[in-house]
């Protein structure tokens, strides 16, 4: 950004390419503000509008006017009715050496400062009794540079000086006295006004395009300055994240151990209950059986939320296996379903069952991709009250990937949506649905729809967020319609080889 | 930072004027450059919005040669006080060897006072400088409207805190000058000290201060000048101007 932009009083400068460029002056923005810069006059003023400004004074009052920066360049030089009569004496040696003088002075000599220290114009008269008023140009008490106005035939001289004569005896009286005539003649008084104008017009000129620059400058640095602002705060909550992706990974690997180490002693203790109950270690009472089978069916449920953690934590930290092969998914859909009868029995549920005779063969792992189908129904049975009905739709399914491109509004970036092949699989249920701004988080670890349903309905929360990472592991897809009330509809999709 | 040009002979100090929003920044720099007597000041330049909210900032510069003859300059800021100009406040307290704070007597906008000091401090902390050696003066403006806070509230600010702190109606005038005042004498007394200003340029406290006060209209300048010569202490008893402007 800073390299493009350009301040607008520097577009002459930049022509000339000069300190005063623009790349000069955006450069600035980079190593220190525009407010602790000085500012040269080429940097400030457009030059040809500079010249056009210095014109048409010089037209209005046919006097000649030339504009020097601090450093000495020349902005300006307008000559008007004394080319011919400085020409003449410019042709002889004594008169040419004076002549550069003058010049010389008038474009160097430092001015002369009043009582408070403040430069004051410079009045030069030349040994040919032609006059020059040289003007300091002062932005903010500092001299930007000078102008030079003249020369003129001031009123109060009769005419050409003698002096002339003395430096060079080659000129001729009668060439200098018809040359002079073209020479504007001016009452001091009236060339006075004129500076005194001039010198406002240019200080607004000045502070005008000063304070174009400075606006210029200081939006380029602030801008800048709010852009490196910016990227250091991402750059912190980029390390932050990264912290904590670290960690999550750790209290994955933990979760992993630990669960792990429950699962043996529950284990033995779910044996011992086992071995106590078919009465290896003698009879009990029908009060002891009763504790006893409550010991082990709390530690089976234990175990079984156990046995989810640990494959989460599993899928996390990167240890769980899939094995790969191609299969046939009819009967480990059939599996599924048949696992899941018993419990529709239970509540006297509805179990619709649409599955074709044969199906096309999947790549992946054939237990997770029954534990994924066992999940959804078990889900779906929990979810939805007494005497309601689920739905199993088993197919295979071609078109676009979904959700990847949904850009409301822009029919564009649907044109060249490949279609793709797919196991589609989906389960539909009558429970009490998900409010739609809930609906993102289901396959979140540990979400759960309200507390109120966690208690109603059991459970860890962790059950999609499995499913979810054995489709992804599958880079299938998963996505959840729902109307609250009415019922909720999982779809399942495993690309096909 | 102040900066010193030995070739040109010339100092260049900067001071900033900073606040909340609308409490007054602009329109205190308004008055000094109404006040100043126009031979030592240059133009006000306002980087504003059509709405006369400050943009990037307002500039107004004051120049003296000295008796040593050495080139004075001083650079007076505001920084746009509202919220979203954070990243240019930055960039015009940059450097800054002393600041005025403008604070809003509005009981209303006592937290917008001190969020305002607060990210002045940060500031202070990112541009590298240490916010305890900067020269700071508290000015608390609009005491002439309703609500504001009491003149014994601010007087006890006052005896409490190390700045000094001054009462002002800036759309009078009234303690502008002396907040100035205040903010230039500070800003010497600690540049001085690093820099030697009477040793190394000749310039002492006196005329640094005589040189931007001269010619302001009679009423304050006599007040001024007094203080110049007597050499009062930085901590000036600002008269409290009642709230409801009976003045
Ligand atoms: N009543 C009253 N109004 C004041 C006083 N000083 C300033 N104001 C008004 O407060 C408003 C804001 O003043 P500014 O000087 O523009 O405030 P600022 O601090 O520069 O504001 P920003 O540049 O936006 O940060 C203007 O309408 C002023 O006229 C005061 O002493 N009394
Ligand atoms: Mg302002």
């Amino acid at each position: 950004m800073t390299t493009t932009a350009t301040a607008p009083g520097s577009s002459a400068a930049a022509k000339n390419g000069g300190p005063g460029s623009a790349d000069a002056l955006t450069q600035r923005a980079v190593d220190g503000s525009i407010l602790d810069k000085r500012v040269a006059l080429v940097d400030l003023v457009d030059l040809e509008s500079f010249k056009e400004v210095m014109q048409s004074f010089a037209d209005l009052y046919r006097v000649g006017v030339k504009v020097f920066d601090a450093a000495g360049n020349k902005l300006v030089d307008l000559r008007v009715g004394n080319a011919a009569f400085c020409g003449y004496l410019w042709e002889f040696g004594g008169t040419r050496q004076a002549c550069t003088r003058i010049v010389t002075g008038l474009k160097n000599d430092a001015f002369d400062v009043d009582d408070d220290g403040v430069e004051i114009p410079r009045v030069v008269d030349c040994f040919s009794g032609l006059r020059y008023v040289v003007v300091p140009i002062m932005y903010e008490s500092d001299v930007m540079g000078r102008m030079i106005f003249g020369p003129y035939m001031p009123h109060s001289m009769p005419g050409p000086s003698e002096e002339i004569y003395q430096i060079e005896s080659r000129i001729e009286r009668r060439n200098v006295d018809r040359l002079v005539e073209e020479v504007r003649r001016a009452p001091d008084d009236l060339v006075s006004k004129i500076l005194a104008q001039m010198q406002k017009v240019v200080e607004v000129i000045l502070h005008t395009s000063f304070r174009q620059i400075l606006t210029s400058q200081m939006h380029i640095e602030s801008v800048t300055s709010s852009y490196h602002e910016l990227q250091e705060k991402n750059r912190t909550l980029h390390e932050a994240n990264d912290r904590l992706q670290e960690l999550d990974k750790l209290k994955s690997n933990f979760l992993a151990t630990v669960s792990h180490e429950l699962r043996t002693p529950l284990t033995s203790v779910i044996g011992y209950s086992e071995m106590l109950l078919e009465g290896l270690a003698g009879g009990m009472n029908e009060e002891q059986r009763d504790y006893v089978k409550t010991i082990m069916d709390k530690g089976e449920s234990l175990l079984a939320l156990i046995t989810q953690i640990l494959d989460l934590s599993r899928i996390e930290s990167g240890n769980m296996r899939f094995t790969m092969t191609d299969f046939d998914p009819l009967p480990v859909v059939r599996a599924a379903t048949t696992s899941i009868v018993p419990q529709c029995h239970k509540k006297q549920i509805t179990f619709v069952v649409e599955v074709p005779s044969a199906l096309p063969f999947l790549k992946g792992d054939r237990e997770k991709v029954g534990q994924v189908v066992v999940n959804l129904l078990g889900n779906a049975v929990k979810f939805t009250p007494n005497n309601g009905s689920i739905k199993l739709v088993v197919d295979s399914w071609s078109g676009p990937r979904p959700g990847k491109h949904r850009v409301v509004g822009s029919a564009g970036s649907l044109f060249d949506l490949p279609d793709e092949n797919f196991l589609r699989i989906v389960v539909d249920d009558t429970g009490v649905g998900i409010a739609s701004d809930k609906l993102e988080r289901v396959f979140e670890r540990f979400f759960q729809v309200d507390n109120s349903s966690t208690r109603e309905y059991g459970g860890t929360g962790l059950g999609l967020s499995i499913v979810k990472s054995f489709v992804d592991a599958h880079k299938g897809e998963i996505f959840v319609e729902s109307t609250v009330g009415k019922g909720s509809r999982f779809t399942v999709l495993f690309p096909l080889p | 930072m102040v900066q010193f040009n030995h070739a040109q002979r010339e100092i260049t100090l900067k001071v900033v004027y900073y606040g909340p929003a609308l409490s007054g920044k602009t329109t205190n720099l308004q008055m000094v450059h109404q006040l100043l007597d126009p031979q030592s000041r240059g133009r006000l330049m306002s980087l504003d919005t059509a709405d006369d909210r400050t943009l990037f900032f307002d500039l107004l510069p004051v120049f003296f040669k000295s008796q040593s003859g050495f080139k004075v300059k001083i650079k007076m800021y505001t920084v746009p006080g509202q919220i979203m100009h954070q990243s240019t406040r930055r960039i015009v307290l940059s450097g800054a060897d002393g600041v005025a704070f403008i604070a809003d007597s509005q009981r209303s906008e006592a937290k917008a006072n001190t969020e305002a000091w607060k990210s002045m401090m940060e500031n202070f902390k990112q541009n590298g400088l240490d916010p305890e050696q900067i020269p700071i003066v508290v000015q608390f403006n609009k005491r002439d409207l309703p609500n504001v806070r009491t003149d014994e509230e601010i007087e006890e600010i006052r005896a409490q805190s190390k700045e000094p702190v001054f009462p002002a109606v800036a759309i009078r005038g009234d303690g502008v000058l002396e907040t100035l005042f205040a903010l230039l004498r500070l800003t010497f007394r600690s540049l001085t000290k690093h820099y030697d200003f009477e040793g190394k340029f000749g310039l002492s406290e006196a005329e640094f201060l005589r040189a931007v006060f001269k010619r302001v209209a009679p009423e304050h300048a006599n007040a001024l000048l007094a203080r110049i010569e007597s050499g009062a202490p930085p901590v000036v008893q600002g008269h409290l101007v009642k709230g409801g402007g009976s003045q």
